[in-house]
């Protein structure tokens, strides 16, 4: 019974740390996030086994971990408002080739990453080319570009007649 | 160009056909997806008020509340100062934690020190280590009863390191028999 509770709390407990620390640690993994994922992995590896280390405690927490996460995506497709909750949602961050300042802000993204990955997933060279870039809730950023015929967005300015 | 609201944050110029405006950053946008930004600043806000939780914990274990530091370690006195126990108030479940128990002289030569720990103290804690070693222990209804010769300065110091097996508050009568008898509390984290 102890490994079972002690499974539950560490999961749910790493899954709200982990979605504090921002969505762009699992989607980016600088040398630091992947650091901190291996570390939160032994650490919790100890705390989850405790000093048990038999056959038996091992597939508790196992069969413990994997049906939470089977009743978590069950509940999520129940009800989107909790799969909100636990994955969050897409943003725009980027639109008609104007960053979002405020919300890049907030998402502590910069537009530099935002160009990165406009340039890895569409060979893009400028912000002006970008029709929009999301935020995905898995923390990648995806690109929308321009199509190719039109070029780059309108020249910048308050109103135009 | 797009005729949707802005928030009221926003400049303030009227939506017309065939201008374009600029929407407030944190306006909620519908196109290519619905967006639900007020659902997004009580996140950042959560996730704020989480960062700073998490500093408070870090704060509150560098005092020690945790385990180890200033505000664990500390030092009980039976009524007339002749039994002190050394120890420390936050304990973790698995982790040694070290108990210090000293008897004061005058002890009479050839007089052995019983010391009694009461039930509670065996059912929480695993001893790894005691030294000096017991002349004599048993175990009965009143607990753990180790008997030790005194050293050669007509004192009696016990040092020994435990390791709790269930978390929860503990507490422990300490007795040396004829000598004094103290209560002790530990909080052991799970």
């Amino acid at each position: 019974m102890d490994t079972v509770v002690r499974s539950l709390i560490i999961y749910f407990v790493l899954w709200g740390l982990l979605r504090l620390s921002g969505r762009r640690t699992l989607g980016k993994l600088t040398s630091f996030d992947f650091v901190l994922l291996l570390i939160v992995g032994g650490v919790t590896q100890r705390a989850l086994l405790g000093q048990d280390y038999s056959v038996t405690s091992a597939l508790l927490v196992v069969i413990t971990l994997v049906l939470t996460d089977v009743m978590l995506s069950l509940l999520q497709r129940e009800s989107p408002r909790l799969g909100r909750f636990f994955n969050g949602e897409p943003m725009i961050v980027v639109e008609d080739g104007r960053p979002l300042v405020t919300r890049l802000k907030h998402a502590r993204l910069t537009a530099d990453e935002v160009l990165a990955s406009a340039r890895r997933l569409h060979g893009l060279e400028r912000m002006e080319q970008i029709k929009y870039a999301i935020l995905e809730a898995s923390g990648d950023i995806s690109i929308i570009p321009y199509p190719a015929a039109r070029g780059a967005a309108p020249e910048r300015t308050a109103t135009s007649a | 160009m797009r005729g949707e609201p802005r928030q009221a944050a926003s400049v303030g110029v009227e939506l017309t056909a065939g201008r374009v405006e600029f929407m407030d950053d944190l306006a909620s946008r519908t196109y290519p997806f619905q967006e639900d930004m007020a659902f997004q600043q009580r996140w950042w806000r959560a996730e704020r008020i989480g960062w700073i939780a998490m500093a408070l914990v870090l704060a509150a274990a560098l005092t020690g509340v945790f385990f180890h530091g200033p505000a664990s370690h500390t030092i009980a006195r039976s009524a007339d100062g002749d039994l002190t126990v050394e120890y420390e108030r936050f304990a973790h479940k698995t982790a040694l934690t070290h108990f210090i128990i000293r008897v004061s002289p005058p002890l009479p030569e050839q007089e052995q020190v019983l010391i009694r720990l009461s039930p509670a103290f065996a059912n929480t804690h695993d001893i790894d280590s005691l030294a000096p070693r017991p002349v004599r222990s048993s175990g009965g209804s009143y607990g753990l009863e180790l008997v030790f010769a005194r050293s050669a300065a007509g004192d009696l110091a016990i040092y020994m390191a435990a390791r709790p097996k269930r978390f929860g508050l503990l507490s422990v009568h300490v007795e040396a028999e004829g000598r004094g008898a103290i209560n002790i509390a530990q909080l052991i984290y799970p």
